[in-house]
């Protein structure tokens, strides 16, 4: 009878054994078909300890993760509050609490009774804690975390339960393993998105001192650090000029040696270097808002790997110290403006040589305007003193006496001229020059200019051809001015044709303007000399144009007042069905562009 | 006739003594290198007209004309070396009656003294309508005299003279031309800063807003014209 009892104790035991088995099977697989469809991994983390508690009814489920020498309680859940610890906690491996005991042993505990255990750590939320188990959660061999479960009863777990929550956290390390390496992939692309990004962003800034100020806010997004800076080696040292620190920027003026032994560090080693407290504050100075918990210094190189630059970033929250990954994506950023310095640099070298020459070509138009200036009183007394020689010395017998006074005349006027239109190519360079706009008839104005070149084009016995349009062609222009482009066009026509050449002033109308041509038949102008002809001072360097009293001027000023008035001036030659010969051609706009009615 | 030169540099100061005395061989010239030694000159002899240069060792030839302005209507030429439109609105604002660049010759100089004098001794007569009303504006072409809201207004004889062939002709467009070569003189013709000068020294004078003219209006790229109310 005795016998038949026990073996019915012992069937029914094997039956409750096999029962509470499948029980664990079931609620197993219940766990592993709800965590391995989650991916996100904080998600993740709370739908274990969630699920797990609520399946077993533990009084508490607490996992935790490894971060470099530490366990940090990622999620953890209860009978009584879903969440128990507001924030992540952090413990030390191998000693000081039983689950790091469990991760640093990689080995499970069973803690039957945690008030007569050295082991166990307290926390107020977790009083009526009697009993716990931990188990490891291993990847590769590797412990990666640790999962616990905590009973408000003395020795409320077995081996069995210990092996219930081995199998679980074996289906959880995989989960945590899958879900880290899509949060990796997924920073990954991130990543390289950003960095993408960020070199755009920084090409984009050519001038020096704004890319500096952008890679110093990049790095600071980048890691969440408070203050940041970029040194740049400059002789013996490394400068900084501009610090964010306290959400702002700060014109400082930092010189770090470059055989201080942290830079020198990080400049040999061609690793990042994170710092602590106490070497920070000694390299930040004037950074007094805040105290500077940590640090990362990160190199800046140029193609050939020798160090350019520094990034200098600080945090001051002591539980976000800079990481591994802050000082990985801070080092892909020094290799992106590395290439930005370098065009920086080049763009500032260029920058300065145009200066220079911008600084030489002012200073010599300051030097013509101001010595032309100066000409203008003498070249008044000498053609007011000429002129009266002139009107004194009328009787015949002075003949010999006018032709002298007349040649001081003419070169009198030829000095005058040429001041005259040196200061009027140094009014136009600095955009000084304004134009009187007036609305004018160009038929009458290339009439009133035959008028005047007619003289001259008869001494030298050339004929002046005039093709003008049939009806009024009126346009908006300065009339002073336009009649100076003209009479330096058909001056050059005049003083190029030889004896006995033909000048032709054409006009036409087009659209919206109207085109003036000054042709003659003189020697022509060579293909590559074309363009060359409109630049100050410039000569024909051979042919029969350069023998004449040519100063370089007159073309250039005719460019730019047309280009003033929003016209075009350009040059043919030889003319069509022709060896030689030389056009003028310059379009007027018939309206002032832009026109703003003024009084 | 007596004249004033105010020219620092000697040799240009006695090359346009000269050529004065070409043109007008009884004038008597005086001679001041700086513009204190203007302002004294002015004080003692009369001038008839005065050669001011504006580069000037003491003072800046636009300060001596301005001063010169507040005490006399004494027609004056400013010389400069300076020819940009600005210096040359400056000139006339400041009270110049002609503003001419260096370096010039003895006929160009003779030829504007002479249209100065023209100028300043013409005086448009009247031909018909002895006295015009309209809006706040009297003007009686007999007495040549200006009222503006019954007010007194002083007008130089140039701005007496533009202001005269504008009403004359009220109702039409004068172009800059037309305007320069009937008032100032032929060789004024592309003159436009001079045009410029005096139709704000008249709608100052005579506008009720000069910001917003009613009278003296312009048509853009081509002239002015007089409204009547």
């Amino acid at each position: 009878m005795h016998q038949t009892e026990d073996a019915f104790t012992r069937s029914n035991n094997n039956l409750q054994d096999a029962v509470r088995r499948a029980e664990h099977l079931r609620l197993i697989n219940e766990v592993s078909c709800t965590i391995t469809s989650i991916l996100s991994l904080d998600e993740l983390l709370r739908a274990v300890v969630t699920s797990i508690q609520r399946a077993f009814g533990y009084y508490y489920v607490g996992l935790s993760l490894v971060e470099g020498n530490n366990l940090v309680i990622k999620a953890s859940a209860g009978k009584y509050s879903p969440y128990i610890h507001p924030e992540e906690i952090t413990l030390p491996i191998g000693h000081g609490s039983c689950i790091g005991h469990c991760a640093g042993e990689n080995r499970p505990i069973l803690a039957p009774d945690v008030r007569l255990d050295q082991r166990y750590r307290w926390y107020k939320e977790l009083m009526e804690s009697k009993s716990l188990i931990a188990v490891p959660l291993r990847f590769k061999g590797e412990v990666i975390g640790v999962l616990s479960a905590e009973s408000d009863e003395v020795a409320a777990f077995d081996e069995a339960d210990l092996l219930l929550l081995e199998s679980l956290g074996n289906h959880v390390a995989i989960a945590v393993v899958n879900a880290q390496t899509y949060r990796q992939a997924k920073r990954h692309a991130a990543e390289v998105t950003a960095l993408l990004e960020m070199a755009q962003d920084l090409n984009s800034h050519l001038e020096l001192g704004q890319l500096l100020r952008r890679l110093t806010e990049r790095a600071i997004s980048l890691t969440r650090a408070e203050a940041g800076i970029v040194f740049l080696i400059e002789g013996e040292q490394l400068i900084g000029r501009d610090l964010w620190a306290s959400g702002d920027w700060q014109v400082v003026d930092w010189h770090l040696r470059l055989d201080d032994g942290r830079v020198e560090s990080v400049f040999e080693s061609d690793s990042p270097l994170v710092l602590s407290l106490g070497d920070c504050l000694s390299m930040l100075p004037i950074w007094q808002d805040a105290v500077a918990r940590s640090a990362l210094l990160v190199s800046i190189r140029n193609r050939s790997g020798s160090p350019v630059g520094l990034i200098y970033l600080c945090a001051t929250d002591p539980d976000r110290p800079f990481l591994p990954e802050d000082a990985s994506l801070v080092t892909a950023l020094a290799n992106q403006a590395a290439i930005a310095l370098e065009n920086a640099r080049l763009y500032a070298l260029e920058r300065e040589k145009v200066e220079k020459l911008r600084e030489l070509e002012r200073l010599k138009s300051n030097f013509l305007s101001s010595v032309s200036h100066d000409l203008r009183t003498p070249l008044t007394s000498l053609k007011m003193c000429s002129e009266a020689l002139l009107q004194l010395s009328l009787g015949e017998e002075m003949s010999m006496h006018r032709q002298l006074i007349q040649n001081i005349n003419r070169n009198v006027e030829r000095m005058a001229a040429l001041v005259s239109d040196i200061l009027d190519m140094s009014s136009l360079q600095s955009g000084s020059l304004r134009l009187n706009y007036e609305r004018m008839e160009l038929n009458e104005v290339l009439k009133d200019m035959q008028e005047t070149i007619r003289p001259l084009t008869e001494e030298k016995g050339q004929t002046l051809r005039f093709s003008l349009t049939q009806h009024p062609c009126t346009v908006m222009a300065d009339r002073r001015r336009l009649e100076q482009v003209l009479m330096n066009l058909l001056s050059n026509a005049h003083r190029y044709t030889p004896q006995g050449g033909i000048i032709e002033v054409g006009l036409t109308e087009q659209d919206d303007h109207a085109l003036i041509s000054v042709s003659d038949n003189g020697p022509g102008i060579p293909p590559d000399e074309q363009e060359r002809i409109f630049e100050q001072f410039y000569r024909l360097s051979q042919g029969g144009r350069e023998r004449a009293q040519s100063k370089g001027l007159g073309l250039s000023i005719a460019r730019s007042l047309v280009e003033l008035h929003g016209g075009r001036i350009w040059v043919q030659s030889p003319l069509p069905s022709s060896e030689n010969g030389t056009a003028f051609l310059f379009t007027l706009p018939k309206e002032v562009p832009n026109a703003l009615p003024h009084r | 006739m007596r004249f004033l030169i105010v020219e620092d540099d000697p040799d240009a100061a006695e090359a346009i003594e000269i050529s004065i005395g070409l043109g007008w061989p009884e004038a008597k010239i005086q001679i001041a290198e700086t513009g204190a030694g203007a302002l004294a000159a002015m004080a003692i002899e009369k001038p008839d007209l005065i050669l001011l240069d504006i580069n000037l060792p003491d003072k800046d030839g636009f300060e001596v004309c301005r001063c010169i302005r507040s005490f006399s209507d004494v027609p004056i030429i400013v010389i400069s070396a300076r020819d940009t439109e600005i210096d040359k609105v400056k000139g006339l604002e400041l009270g110049g009656d002609d503003y001419i660049t260096k370096p010039f010759g003895h006929m160009e100089l003779l030829a504007r003294i002479k249209a100065v004098l023209r100028r300043v001794e013409k005086v448009e007569s009247p031909v018909e309508d002895v006295v015009f009303q309209s809006d706040n504006l009297t003007i009686d072409f007999n007495r040549r005299q200006v009222w503006n809201n019954n007010q007194a207004v002083e007008l130089t004889p140039t701005e007496y003279n533009l202001l005269y062939y504008l009403v004359r002709n009220a109702g039409r467009t004068l172009s800059h031309q037309a305007l320069l070569m009937h008032v100032w003189g032929e060789e004024y013709r592309y003159e436009l800063e001079y045009i410029k000068v005096y139709i704000r020294r008249l709608r100052n004078k005579l506008e009720l807003d000069p910001h917003h003219p009613r009278h003296i209006v312009t048509e853009w790229g081509v002239g002015y014209r007089f409204e009547a109310a």
